[in-house]
């Protein structure tokens, strides 16, 4: 059998193992704040989140599309130096390892993987998905009152980690694994961890089972894209507008939202400079900004219903999963006080 | 070539001069930058200064009477490119709160009764209300890095694009608390701009602005939502005119909310 049982009181253990030959990125508290950082022992995990199941701020998309990057770098007189494809080569081959992703966070770099790997080639996030092993977290219940992943079908992500921990009691954890990469993690580190016994497996069934009861759906997500379209002149987003501060939080706690902008940074001597990209936010009145100055998005409440749009009907038909995973951290740190799910029923409220 | 290199000047009138420390503060790079251009006028950092002809002339601080108006003026026709750079040279700064005053009670406030007589003074006024700008370099004091950026992009012949973002974004990619949502403190963080890395949210300190509102700010919500939190206009005001006030369209944005409020805005800082 490739699964395995942890004891709770070695998670430590694993996570000081695996430090050696990872870079471990897990679950923190600088400043305060629950966050994803990379750790250099286990000390500085906060483990207390992964178990009360409270979400980091900024969400995994902060190891995938960092906030700053350079995409490639150009000489004033040569054109370009070094291009995207030989930056992404030349990076440390150390691999990256998640520990205690939750499951609606791994589906949200799903979301990524699809834009920025399958549909469309970005070496950047390629090479750095590529030398990353996820450990996720598993929930068994909604983690607060924002999180609304059943609704998203978020929270059973079918591939896109390495290794899911589901605690089966209060100091028990099984381990299964999910790729080879996974399976050989185990075989690497197989003194932490025990043999499942017979018992261990039931107790994994029935929390499973208590899964499927505790995840409720607070409303149907089944021709969402549809009525959204129908009320796109709706006086609902106008609402919304008249509450919204436009200060981008939202999209930056977003484990989906990926939009980014470009700079450039010259050298000094004004010989050389690399492009830079950097999170952008479609709040932004200058986002839909283009040549010769034309806005497509020039107002407040076109901005608003702008990310609706994207993550509940472009994304979708587009790629074909959903755009929104239903973390509800952009309802945790927006404050304005709105909620996602209000608007997506005010909105259909109104087609009704 | 060296006579080739643009001839710059670095010059202040009212503020407290830490925009030109802010430039000398740059000692990585102030070796290379001159490689690119030669500093003729830089009073706070050398001798044998030269009054002009500047290529690029950054002016620092606002102007509070009439013969620094007549100095800006002559200065202006030294130069090619004019930049305002900092608070005060771009929206008047804190000084420019003078403005919600009395100008004859500040004067004996300041001078004494006989003295107020000797010191006329005039409405303190960014540098745009008495010549014409070029450029603004914003922050206080002035970000040393956009003032380097500035000079690179002008002598490589590019146009130099400030940020328009607000300060939410960089508390976000710091990973910072947010203050105003969890402590109640007035940071006007989603309305002000950013690029000076959420320096004071970063510290716990609110937000005030000192690089100006972002363009289409949401005052409305973001006083409304202050209002409606318990926050009282006068203390919003203090928050959103304490760098800028003679931020046109901001002023004007309060007089309607104070009016709202059935009040008529006047001098606040007491």
């Amino acid at each position: 059998m490739y699964s395995k049982i942890i004891l709770q009181k070695d998670l430590p253990k694993l996570v000081d193992e695996l430090v050696n030959d990872h870079i471990v990125v897990a679950p923190t508290k600088a400043k305060n704040v629950p966050t994803f950082s990379e750790v250099r022992s286990s000390e500085e995990v906060e483990f207390s989140i992964l178990f009360n199941e409270k979400l980091p701020m900024i969400p995994l998309k902060k190891i995938f599309l960092p906030s700053q990057q350079t995409v490639f770098k150009y000489s004033l007189s040569e054109g370009v130096t070094e291009s995207c494809e030989e930056l992404a080569a030349r990076v440390a081959e150390k691999k990256i390892l998640v520990f205690g992703a939750s499951p609606c966070d791994i589906t949200g770099v799903n979301v990524l993987n699809r834009i920025f790997h399958e549909y469309y080639t970005d070496a950047l996030f390629s090479q750095i998905r590529d030398r990353t092993v996820i450990i996720g977290m598993n929930c068994l219940d909604h983690c607060y009152e924002n999180c609304f992943c059943e609704t998203m079908h978020s929270n059973d992500p079918k591939s896109g980690y390495d290794i899911m921990l589901t605690p089966i009691s209060k100091t028990k954890l099984i381990a299964v694994p999910n790729s080879d990469k996974g399976k050989a993690l185990l075989r690497t580190h197989g003194e932490i961890f025990q043999e499942v016994t017979t018992k261990d497996h039931q107790a994994y069934l029935k929390a499973l089972e208590q899964k499927r009861l505790n995840f409720k759906s607070e409303f149907p997500v089944e021709g969402l894209a549809s009525e959204i379209e129908d009320n796109f002149e709706s006086s609902v987003w106008e609402e919304f507008t008249k509450k919204c501060l436009f200060c981008g939080s939202c999209t930056f706690v977003c484990p989906t939202c990926y939009c980014f902008s470009t700079k450039d940074n010259l050298s000094i001597d004004l010989k050389t400079g690399e492009r830079i990209r950097d999170w952008d936010s479609c709040y932004y009145p200058e986002f839909a900004l283009v040549a010769g100055g034309h806005n497509f998005r020039e107002h407040q409440s076109q901005r608003f219903r702008y990310r609706y749009l994207h993550k509940f009907v472009d994304i979708p038909r587009r790629y074909n999963l959903e755009g929104c995973v239903g973390c509800g951290r952009c309802i945790t740190y927006c404050p304005a006080n709105i909620d996602v799910r209000d608007v997506l029923k005010m909105i259909r409220g109104v087609s009704n | 070539m060296a006579t080739a290199k643009p001839q710059i000047g670095i010059v202040g009138f009212t503020g407290c001069a830490g925009c030109q420390l802010s430039i000398l503060d740059l000692e990585d790079e102030l070796l290379d930058l001159l490689q690119l251009v030669d500093i003729i006028d830089f009073r706070m950092a050398m001798t044998g200064n030269k009054e002009g002809p500047y290529d690029i002339l950054f002016v620092e601080g606002s102007i509070v009477n009439e013969k620094q108006e007549e100095e800006l003026k002559e200065l202006r026709k030294k130069a090619k490119i004019l930049v305002a750079i900092g608070t005060c040279a771009v929206f008047g700064g804190v000084q420019a709160l003078r403005n919600f005053m009395n100008d004859e009670q500040v004067r004996v406030r300041q001078y004494g009764t006989e003295g107020a007589k000797k010191h006329p003074v005039i409405k303190v006024k960014p540098l745009n209300q008495v010549v014409k700008v070029d450029h603004y370099l914003l922050e206080c004091p002035v970000n040393k890095y956009d003032f380097l950026n500035f000079v690179k992009y002008v002598l490589a012949g590019g146009a130099p694009k400030l940020p328009n973002i607000p300060v939410c974004q960089q508390c976000k990619e710091k990973g910072n608390r947010c203050i105003f949502l969890e402590d109640g403190i007035l940071c006007m963080g989603p309305v002000m701009q950013a690029g000076c890395g959420a320096l004071c949210p970063s510290h716990n300190l609110p937000c005030d602005g000192c690089r100006g509102s972002i363009l289409q700010a949401a005052y409305q919500q973001q006083v409304d939502l202050m209002l409606e939190k318990g926050a009282s206009i006068e203390d919003i005001t203090r928050h959103l005119l304490k760098y800028t006030a003679e931020d046109e369209q901001l002023k004007a944005f309060l007089r309607e909310k104070w009016k709202e409020q059935g009040k008529k805005m006047e001098y606040f800082i007491e």
